[in-house]
This record gives C-alpha cells, sequence and structure tokens, in this order.
C-alpha cells in the first residue's frame, strides 16, 4: 500500500489561541490512513494520548472526567497501561489495533518516565503481544462518515490489504504488492514471494483462520518403467523423474479432495543420495518441481523445505514429499 | 361491513387496538415506510400525578418531557449545560466555546453563518425526528447530499488533480457496462445469464453505461450528455457542442476514486436529505419552547440513588454553587454512560457494568468561513460534498444562501473514528484549522486566499459527552439488558438504539423507553 504521506506537520509556531489554555507541542505525526507510524513514545503520546489526558497528564474534568497520567501511582508498572491501551476502559476505546507491540513498548516507557512519573521501564514486546487478545473482531464504523471509511476498507480488504481502520502500520504496507502478484487459489490466502528474487518458492504465506487446511501424507514415486528389474534404479528413476511421478501422484490426491496443486501452501522435500553420490541431486529435483509450481497455468508457489535423509522405506526411492494444501 | 372504506377500516383499527395497531396495519397495506416510529407516541392512562425526573436536555431527554409532561406527569429535567439540545448543537457568530484543556474559540462567523458540530443532515427515512420537526414547527430546507459537480479526490490518483465526480462516475459507469456487455455478447456468460435474458441484459447496459450500437463507450455527443461537454450546447453562433475526452479505463479503476461514488446511496443518505434552516439546534430550540419551563441548566449530576420509595438524584449548580438534591418516582436518565459512569449510582449490576464499559467514538469537525463563495462563483459547487482520502475526509459545501455575496461556511474537515480522529483531538483548535486548510487547498487552491475564520470541534474534548456517540462491545449480548428499566430508572439516547449517533436514535430511544415506563406505572 503506498500511502499518501502528508508532510509531517510542523505547526508548533501556532498558538493556542486561549491564554490558560494548555499549550501544544509540535505535531510529529504524520496523517496516514492505516494508524499511527511514530515509534517515539512521547511523539505518540502527544499525538494520541494527549487529546485526552492532556499534554501535561493532568486529565480533565468536565460533565465526567479524564484521569490524570501524571505522578499515577498505576503506572509503576507497565502492565497495566499496556492493558487499558490494548483493551480500552470505560468510556476510552480499544486502541491495541491502531499501535504495534513495539509502539505500545514505546508509549508504556513514556509514560513510566515522564509526567512526573518515576519508574522503571519494564515492558517487553512479548508482554504486549501477550496482553493482546486472542482475536479481535475489527471495529466497524457505524456511521456516516464511516460509509468513506467502510469502503476503503472494503477496497483495502478487496486486495488483501489490512482494513486502514484496524490495522497496525506495519501489517497494513505487506499485504498489497504482494498479493496482486502472486495471489490465487483460495481467497484470502497472502503469498509473499521472496524479495528480489525469483526463485520459484515463497518466503511466506498466510492463511486466514476460516481456511481448512489439509494435510498429506508423504507420497512417494511411481514405478516409471514395469520392465525394469525389481532392485533396478531404472524402475523408479532419477531424483527428476521421481520427483515428477510423486508430484504427479500428489496432484491426484489433492484433484480427490476437489483441491489442486494451486492451493498447496506448504512442501517438505525428503531427497536421498543417489548411487554413487554423497549429496541429493537438487537441481534434479528442481527439474521436476517447476513443471508443477510457478508454470504459466499453475503460477502459485508454496513455501518449502528440502531435507537430505539417509534412506527411505524403499532403497531405490530418491523422494518422498509431503504437502499441506489449503481449502477455503 | 360492506362499504367500509380502507380510511375507516385503519380509523377502526386505530381506535380498537391503539397506534402501534394502526400502524401495522398501515404497513400490511402498504401505506407506511417500516420505521420504528408509531407515530405520535400514545400514553395513555392517569400517571396521577407521578413525577419523572429527566436526566439530560439533549434529544431523547426533551422528547421525554415533552410527551411525558403531555401525558399528565410531573416533570423535571435536569441538564449540565446552560442551553438544551445536547449534541443537537449549533455555533454561530457571537459564540463561545471552552473545550477540555482549556482552549477557547470565539466565533467570529459573519451573522447568519453556522456550524453544526454535532449533527447536521435528517435523512427523510428518519420518520421520528421528521415528525417532531413538523410538530413543533421547525423549519426545513433541502441539504444537498450529493453534488455530481463536486469533486473526488486522492494523493495518488490523476497526479493529485480533484476529479469532478460526474466525470469519475458516468465513464466508471461506461467503461464496466461496456466489459459486461460485451461478456456476455461473446458468450462468456451463458453459464450465468440465460438466453433469455442476455438480449434485454445488453440493452439495459447500453442504456445504463451510454454505450452504442457496438457496445463500446466511446466520446460522443451521447456519452457528454451524462459525463459533461468539452463545450456545452449554447444559443446563437458557435452554439453547437462539443464532446468531452473520456477518461482512460484503467486509470478510473486505478484511481480508486470509485470508492466515493455510493456514499449517498445508502439508505440514510438517499435523496432528499433535510437540514433545519438556520442550524439543526432550531430543533432544540422547538423543544425548548415547549418544555424550557421544565429545564434547570448547569446542574450536574454526582449521584443517582433509587430504592422502593423513589429516585434521589444529587446535582451540583455549577452556577449559582452548592449541592441539590431532586427527587421523583421515575428517573429517564439519558446521560451518555460515558459520563453515567463516573456519577455514583446504585443501578443493576448487568446495567450498570454496560455503562461502566461502553466506548465513546471520536469525531472532528471543522467549520471554515470564507470571505466569498469561491466554490460556487469559480467551480459552479452550490451545496453538496467533495470527498478525498486526506485526513479531512470531505468538504461539504453550504446547502443554503446560494450566490449571496460575503462570508460563507463550509464543513473543512470531518473525521469519524480511527486514528486521524485520535489526531486531531490531540491538537489545539488553531492546528486543527491549519491542517483542514492545508489539505483543504490540495482541492481549492483559493483556500488562503480567502480564508477568514473557522471552529473546530473535537467531541472526545467536549466536557459534557467526551466523546461522539457510544460504541457497543457487544450490542446482540447486551442491548436488551442497556434499555431495560431497571427498578424505577430507564437509560435512554442514541447509545440505546441501532442508529447510533443520529437523532432519530435518540428519540426512538426515548420513546421506547417512555412508553415502557408509563405502561408500568399505569399496569404496574
Amino acid at each position: 500500500m503506498k500511502t499518501a504521506l502528508f508532510t509531517a506537520l510542523s505547526i508548533g509556531a501556532i498558538i493556542a489561541t486561549a491564554a490558560g489554555a494548555q499549550t501544544a507541542t509540535p505535531v510529529t505525526e504524520a496523517f496516514t490512513p492505516g494508524a499511527y507510524t511514530s515509534t517515539d513514545g512521547e511523539v505518540l503520546y502527544r499525538t494520541f494520548c494527549a487529546g485526552c489526558h492532556m499534554p501535561d497528564g493532568g486529565g480533565a474534568i468536565g460533565a465526567g472526567a479524564y484521569p490524570a497520567l501524571r505522578e499515577n501511582p498505576n503506572l509503576e508498572f507497565a502492565s497495566y497501561a499496556a492493558y487499558i491501551i490494548i483493551n480500552g476502559q470505560a468510556a476510552m476505546p480499544a486502541l491495541g489495533e491502531l499501535l504495534d507491540d513495539e509502539q505500545i513498548v514505546a508509549l508504556t516507557t513514556f509514560l513510566q518516565t515522564s509526567l512526573g512519573n518515576d519508574y522503571e521501564p519494564d515492558a517487553t514486546v512479548e508482554m504486549i503481544a501477550e496482553t493482546r487478545p486472542l482475536s479481535t473482531e475489527p471495529e466497524l464504523a457505524e456511521h456516516e462518515v464511516a460509509d468513506t471509511e467502510i469502503n476503503a476498507n472494503r477496497a483495502a480488504a478487496a486486495t488483501g490489504e489490512v482494513a486502514a481502520d484496524v490495522a497496525s502500520g506495519a501489517d497494513a504496507e505487506t499485504g498489497a504488492e504482494t498479493d496482486a502478484a502472486a495471489s490465487g487459489g483460495a481467497a484470502g490466502v497472502v503469498r509473499h514471494p521472496i524479495p528480489g528474487s525469483d526463485f520459484p518458492i515463497l518466503q511466506a504465506v498466510e492463511v486466514p483462520a476460516d481456511a481448512t487446511l489439509v494435510y498429506l501424507s508423504g507420497t512417494v514415486p511411481q514405478v516409471i518403467d514395469e520392465t525394469a528389474a525389481e532392485d533396478a534404479q531404472a524402475r523408479f528413476g532419477d531424483t527428476a523423474a521421481q520427483t515428477e511421478s510423486t508430484l504427479a501422484s500428489i496432484e491426484e490426491k489433492l484433484a480427490a479432495l476437489d483441491l489442486t496443486m494451486g492451493d498447496v501452501i506448504k512442501m517438505q522435500a525428503y531427497l536421498v543420495a543417489p548411487d554413487g553420490s554423497d549429496a541429493m541431486d537438487f537441481a534434479g529435483f528442481m527439474e521436476g518441481y517447476v513443471r508443477y509450481f510457478g508454470t504459466e497455468e499453475q503460477p502459485n508457489l508454496p513455501t518449502r523445505s528440502v531435507f537430505a535423509v539417509a534412506g527411505l522405506a524403499n532403497p531405490l526411492w530418491l523422494v518422498e514429499i509431503e504437502v499441506v494444501a489449503v481449502r477455503e | 361491513m360492506a362499504n367500509l372504506t380502507r380510511r375507516s377500516l385503519l380509523s377502526m383499527i386505530g381506535t380498537a387496538a391503539g397506534s402501534t395497531a394502526m400502524y401495522y396495519a398501515m404497513t400490511s397495506m402498504g401505506h407506511a415506510q417500516p420505521s420504528s416510529y408509531a407515530g405520535s407516541v400514545k400514553l395513555d392512562g392517569d400517571p396521577k400525578g407521578a413525577k419523572v425526573l429527566i436526566l439530560g436536555a439533549g434529544l431523547a431527554g426533551l422528547t421525554a418531557a415533552f410527551e411525558m409532561r403531555a401525558a399528565g406527569y410531573e416533570v423535571e429535567v435536569l441538564e449540565y449545560r446552560e442551553r438544551a439540545g445536547g449534541r443537537c448543537w449549533t455555533l454561530r457568530s457571537g459564540d463561545s466555546y471552552t473545550e477540555l484543556g482549556g482552549a477557547e474559540q470565539k466565533v467570529d462567523f459573519a451573522d447568519g453563518n453556522y456550524i453544526n458540530p454535532g449533527p447536521w443532515r435528517l435523512p427523510h427515512d428518519h420518520h421520528a425526528v421528521m415528525d417532531y420537526c413538523r410538530r413543533l414547527k421547525v423549519p426545513l430546507e433541502p441539504f444537498v447530499q450529493t453534488n455530481y459537480n463536486a469533486y473526488v479526490h486522492r494523493a495518488e490518483a490523476y497526479g493529485g488533480k480533484p476529479m469532478r465526480m460526474k466525470e469519475i462516475k458516468t465513464d466508471y459507469r461506461g467503461h464496466v457496462s461496456e466489459l459486461l456487455a460485451k461478456a456476455v455478447d461473446q458468450n462468456k456468460l451463458d453459464d450465468m445469464v440465460s438466453a433469455d435474458d442476455r438480449e434485454l441484459l445488453i440493452e439495459s447496459l447500453r442504456q445504463f453505461g451510454v454505450l452504442n450500437d457496438q457496445n463500446e463507450y466511446t466520446k460522443s455527443l451521447d456519452t457528454s450528455e451524462y459525463r459533461g461537454f468539452a463545450k456545452q450546447p449554447g444559443g446563437g453562433v458557435g452554439a453547437a457542442p462539443i464532446a468531452s475526452d473520456l477518461l482512460n479505463p484503467s486509470e478510473v479503476i486505478q484511481s480508486r476514486l470509485w470508492q466515493y461514488l455510493a456514499t449517498h446511496e445508502t439508505w440514510e443518505h438517499h435523496a432528499p436529505m433535510f437540514q433545519p434552516v438556520g442550524g439543526m439546534d432550531a430543533i432544540a430550540r422547538g423543544f425548548e419552547r415547549e418544555v424550557g419551563d421544565l429545564i434547570t441548566y448547569n446542574a450536574k449530576v454526582v449521584s443517582l440513588q433509587q430504592d422502593d420509595s423513589g429516585v434521589t438524584v444529587t446535582w451540583e449548580d455549577t452556577a449559582g454553587g452548592g449541592t441539590q438534591t431532586s427527587t421523583a418516582d421515575y428517573c429517564v436518565c439519558t446521560i451518555p454512560f460515558s459520563i453515567l459512569g463516573q456519577i455514583d449510582h446504585n443501578l443493576s449490576g448487568g446495567l450498570a457494568t454496560i455503562i461502566g464499559e461502553m466506548p465513546y467514538n471520536g469525531s472532528t469537525k471543522v467549520g471554515l468561513e470564507f470571505k466569498r463563495r469561491f466554490w460556487e462563483q469559480d467551480e459552479d459547487i452550490y451545496g453538496g460534498i467533495s470527498y478525498t482520502d486526506q485526513a479531512i475526509s470531505q468538504i461539504s459545501y453550504p446547502s443554503t444562501g446560494y450566490l449571496s455575496d460575503g462570508p460563507a461556511v463550509l464543513l473543512g474537515a470531518y473525521t469519524w473514528r480511527g486514528p486521524n480522529s485520535f489526531k486531531f483531538n490531540a491538537m489545539q483548535p488553531a492546528e486543527r484549522i491549519e491542517i483542514a486548510l492545508q489539505m483543504g487547498e490540495k482541492i481549492h487552491p483559493q483556500y488562503r486566499e480567502e480564508f477568514k475564520t473557522g471552529v473546530a470541534v473535537s467531541w472526545h474534548k467536549v466536557p459534557w459527552v467526551l466523546g461522539c456517540s457510544g460504541i457497543w462491545n457487544d450490542r446482540e449480548r447486551d442491548y436488551e439488558t442497556a434499555i431495560a428499566i431497571d427498578n424505577r430508572v430507564v437509560c435512554a439516547g442514541e447509545h440505546l438504539s441501532y442508529l447510533p449517533a443520529w437523532q432519530e436514535g435518540a428519540i426512538l430511544s426515548s420513546l421506547d423507553a417512555i412508553s415502557r415506563l408509563h405502561d408500568k406505572v399505569i399496569n404496574g
């Protein structure tokens, strides 16, 4: 997603309009569609929390009140502030979706060490990650301007971007280009190619929670020459031939499950070094592999690992392959 | 019965079974829209002088006061502010507004100019608020929601140049229609479109998308009739029209400007929409004319207690000083949960939990006054809304005072939830105005030259509500508990409706709450 980045706001020169008003601090957080981008705890406080808790942390009182964060003993442990930031409290909305883990660490660290608080910062990225709810329902706007936002989110969702209103900045950056370039098969699966490389495997794949994963047992080569002797290598062929016949079997098994090679998201290949060689025939394996993946007819790629193993169940087998496929 | 007319049948049903039954009968006979507004509420039966205390004089509280006094109750209303209306609020010349944090804004608009920081338009399908405008004699005028000559704008579309909505709309429709018509014509959709339908579908697409006989969307006087001409048809010498160029189909798709084309097609934005003449608070003033004598202003509620014998509310007189107590038999509490959650109360556990956990939404509006109506004079935009992907999200031009000389106010920013609302909220008013100018001038270069003054309201900083509208954590789970009568107290407001942030939601919530409360008073 290429975000429209407006010039960082440098408007410190503008003075608050009334005597007694809390004065403004220069804002260095840009307006971006998705979320907050700064990783500076003070900037996050000034451009986010200070709206209600006030620039000096003193809180505010009207018909109701915003609590003071200044000299607040609840900030001794970051877990308290982190929980409230992520989940909200009382009339304060949950804000976890607008900040990533590092940003919340930066923010709680600022709160613990500023605004008259003098505590040892104790937040870690791991702690923040654990504080997040297991699943969060996207907060859809419900009102008029919401229709623009909803439409934007729908548009974003359609191209694999995380909905702008609920995404952390980092997440929102990832989806669009990779998805548009390499997606296919089950809708909702996001395939991430290896950046700057055309090697035909993925660097990563994202599978939505509502998709069904289908695990195939290890598949082994087929006999390709019935006339060859029971113990002749030719009966199953070399690594290239075995890879091809193994993948052909996998394709059939998938078809029986109403799936295709395009639905494969993960592969583990076990290769045995051919007789007379002390290394696997990786080139031979690739020769068979590229007939099934990254072709014009079947452009989808899986994530993949290739292992050298000492032997397989049949001494003539040089190849065994496991795949995981995804069904929406 | 032979001569029974439909009207007399309706009248009989109404007499026999009450207005609700009549309403359903009308709906089934095709005479009414399916709204939960059943016409003027009927609170039949004598409450025998029972007293009701209404907390909050927003539209929910005002509705309750108006209807319950009419039904024979003794009514007392407590309001935190110095005026009625709540979020039904208009800022105009001479007003001053101090937000949390202390920043005070003195509104310096020209006489008659205003901005509605809260609700600003009335859907015709909001039957309750429309009916109260009728009954309270609040004059309405059209609110222009849709203006095809206004702009749609994205920083990355067309080099940041604002595009007229009519061009994007017509070309998007035309290009899509051409694709679909050709696909059908080339039998590519035969498994989805029956042979009988194919020809008619193509014919409809030619009309809908303005396609030629070859199913093509091309530059022509025909397509210009919809998207606008390079030179309009005129009179006299050289009057012949000149067709306009079409936008490239791929660019239209890639521009993403289509995302703004359907905003006026949701039911709450269908034309015609309306606005009260002179500002939204005309509705509050209308209610105030009826029930203003019941309202105690500057009353900050600090405690709400009920027991078997009645309700006791303690409040601070923020104008005169001191603490006072009001008692009643029943209470309609329209205080936003963002505030009520901080008040000492003894409401029941389930309700108390919901009150204590309802988040409130953020929103920012910026009103900008310019020395002249350059959008009308230079760009032929009369009312309506331009949309942008910038944080201001939209620019709404005034739906009144067209062609007049002198200053005019437009809505220069309207954020709704999301990070941009928080960022605006964290700014001082002058900063919000500056951002609105920075972003708006990308659409209207006249901004700086013509700017006169502005007002910026960020709802999380509004002292008497601390947010724009309530958000349900789990409405399906909590709704019935939240709206139920808790012994002698019932809560009402936009937050207790399926129309959050709309005045219609506040009124319908209130009418339902007082109907149930009244039933309890009369029938036990």
